[in-house]
């Protein structure tokens, strides 16, 4: 009788030991980051850089990106994908702000948040100019918290 | 007198759901209006229905599963013929009748109080079956492949996202293993929808129907001198009438009513405004107000919480089958339903109106601000309403814990109403 509660005990033992192995297991493989950096560069040549006007901000929705020139002369290639849940801003020209037509998150011309739930700046691409070209980097867009004059690029 | 008739088996077989002889008091319509069983109706003709689209619908071009042909499709079913155009209709109204019944079928539960001891099984049960059901309606309103389905696949997945440490892993499998929406989520979803779910469904609803039979059927107040009289034809009746009525209305309303169908998915641009299917438009509206952390996983852990706890809490005294426990507490239901209306409107126009977190605390993080700050504004008049009622009126514990139900299905109403109803492009409040 008690040799066989001993078994039994055992076995549950075993049983619990190696589902536990395997929950551990799996909770670490989730935790591993994926590597899915895009070693190559995509180029995307948005135009001269004389073409676009100090303090005005211009749509290339097709290549989901806006491309902001502040007063000082600082380009800034900025996502359109809402840092909040993923849907696609608006620029608004009056107010020259990013409005979410999702959850009515509002940003300033230089991507941070004005208006919640957003909680972070939009994320925005790296990018350089060569002979007068503006080439902005669409393979990985670059997270922040908040802008920086450091993002911007000068020709 | 004994009578030798031969019954058909499936009769028979269905008149096992009931009991042979019933309390006459069941049978009333007004005492639960038959919701229960609507449910069950609606779910055989959405099977039905959905089985019928199974046919119809065929997401692929040219035999590869992909998101234009999903689309295609669905577009083929609304416009080549009437009849599949009247089989989609006829499952889109079901499906939205469902989750209004089932909703109406929870309410009329708790207020009846029929959720302890095996009801109380059947209570959690009941809420297992109404997430599979939301889980079902949003699974089917994705398969159109519409900007609908697009644009809500999108905020779903980037909303798991925000579960600590595993939330990039869920939000990829649910986009079935891969980053972008494509063919890989749609088969996803169409399993789900039209394998997965319905089997759990048809599961659990037999042991919701089963438990009603464990706990001698549907709640009734105790009374000594109840008399019984047979099921069939007394009960069998009315049922019958009623499920004809709600079908017919159904029929006309597919009759007269398309399913809506937005234009075609399109990645590069959200509609504005872009707003859910109205059963999750008052989620919306609150994850305008709060932050995602709390939206998704602090406050519906409490809710989730409280409502399975309901049946395991002491409660005495407990008139089970007596609407509001006791005529003293329908009064305090009201009164209860009036506060949280009123609190929730007030809070959703000035958090609109007053206060702007970025520029009252621009340095602090937004989990503070839009969340745990938000989050108290709301939790606070609450819980300081509750204890008045504890402390000046002595209200008993069951009729505090109806009054905090009443609460937060309210509030739930009034953010659905104000997502629906008043907020228009760029999703600004239009009052």
């Amino acid at each position: 009788m008690k040799e066989e509660n001993t078994r039994r005990r055992f076995i549950k033992r075993l049983i619990i030991g190696l589902l536990s192995l395997e929950v551990i297991y799996i909770i670490f493989s989730l935790g591993k980051s994926r590597d899915t950096s895009n070693e190559d560069t995509n180029l995307f040549d948005a135009g001269s850089t004389n073409e676009f006007e100090n303090n005005k901000t211009y749509p290339f929705h097709s290549k989901k990106f806006y491309l902001s020139r502040f007063s000082d002369g600082g380009l800034l290639a900025i996502s359109t994908k809402c840092t909040h849940l993923g849907c696609t801003t608006n620029y608004n020209n009056v107010t020259q702000t990013f409005n979410c037509p999702c959850h009515s998150s509002k940003f300033t011309q230089n991507g941070e948040v004005m208006a919640p739930p957003a909680t972070r700046a939009l994320d925005y691409y790296k990018m350089e100019i060569k002979n007068n070209r503006v080439l902005v980097d669409l393979s990985t867009p670059i997270k922040r918290d908040s802008h920086s004059k450091s993002q911007l690029t000068y020709a | 007198m004994k009578q030798k008739t031969k019954k058909n088996p499936l009769t028979s077989f269905l008149l096992h759901l009931h009991p042979k002889t019933i309390d006459s008091r069941a049978t009333q319509f007004n005492r639960t209006f038959g919701l229960g069983g609507m449910a069950a109706l609606l779910c055989v003709l959405l099977f039905i229905s959905g089985l019928a689209l199974r046919f119809l619908y065929i997401p692929s071009i040219e035999g590869i599963p992909s998101i234009e042909g999903a689309y295609n499709s669905t577009q083929l079913i609304r416009n080549e013929n009437v009849l599949s155009s009247f089989i989609r209709n006829i499952h889109y109204w079901s499906a939205n009748a469902l989750i209004v019944i089932s909703i109406l079928h929870l309410i009329r539960v708790f207020y009846t109080v029929s959720i302890v001891k095996k009801r109380g099984e059947n209570w959690i049960y009941g809420i297992i079956l109404l997430f599979i059901i939301l889980a079902s309606s949003f699974t089917g309103y994705l398969l159109p492949m519409d900007q609908l389905a697009y644009w809500a696949i999108t905020i779903t997945s980037n909303l798991l996202g925000y579960f600590p440490l595993i939330g990039p892993e869920i939000s990829r499998f649910m986009l079935g293993g891969t980053d972008a929406i494509d063919s890989n989520t749609l088969l996803q979803f169409y399993t789900w929808h039209t394998g997965m779910l319905p089997l759990l469904l048809i599961g659990f609803i037999s042991i919701h129907f089963w438990l009603i039979r464990k706990s001698k059927g549907i709640a009734l107040p105790i009374n000594e001198n109840n008399h019984k009289i047979p099921t069939n034809p007394e009960l069998v009746y009315k049922e019958l009438v009623t499920a004809l009525a709600l079908t017919l209305s159904l029929v006309l309303l597919a009759m007269l009513v398309d399913a809506p169908l937005l234009s075609e998915a399109n990645p590069l641009e959200s509609p504005n405004p872009a707003k859910a299917p109205w059963y999750f438009m008052g989620y919306q509206e609150l994850l305008i107000h709060l932050h995602p952390v709390f939206a998704l996983i602090i406050l519906p852990t409490i809710v989730l919480l409280f409502i399975l706890g309901l049946p395991y809490l002491r409660y005495k005294p407990i008139n089970t089958g007596q609407w509001f426990n006791s005529v003293k507490n329908r009064k305090i239901t009201i009164i209860s339903a009036i506060f949280s209306i009123t609190l929730t409107f007030s809070l959703v126009l000035i958090n609109t109106y007053i206060i702007s977190w970025t520029e009252l605390l621009p340095n602090t993080r937004t989990i503070i601000t839009s969340g745990l700050l938000s989050f108290l504004m709301f939790v606070t008049p609450v819980f300081s309403f509750l204890y008045y009622l504890k402390k000046q009126l002595e209200t008993p514990r069951i009729e505090l814990v109806m009054s905090l139900f009443t609460i937060i299905i309210s509030s739930y109403f009034t953010l659905t109403l104000i997502g629906c109803l008043l907020r228009g492009e760029g999703m600004t409040l239009l009052i």
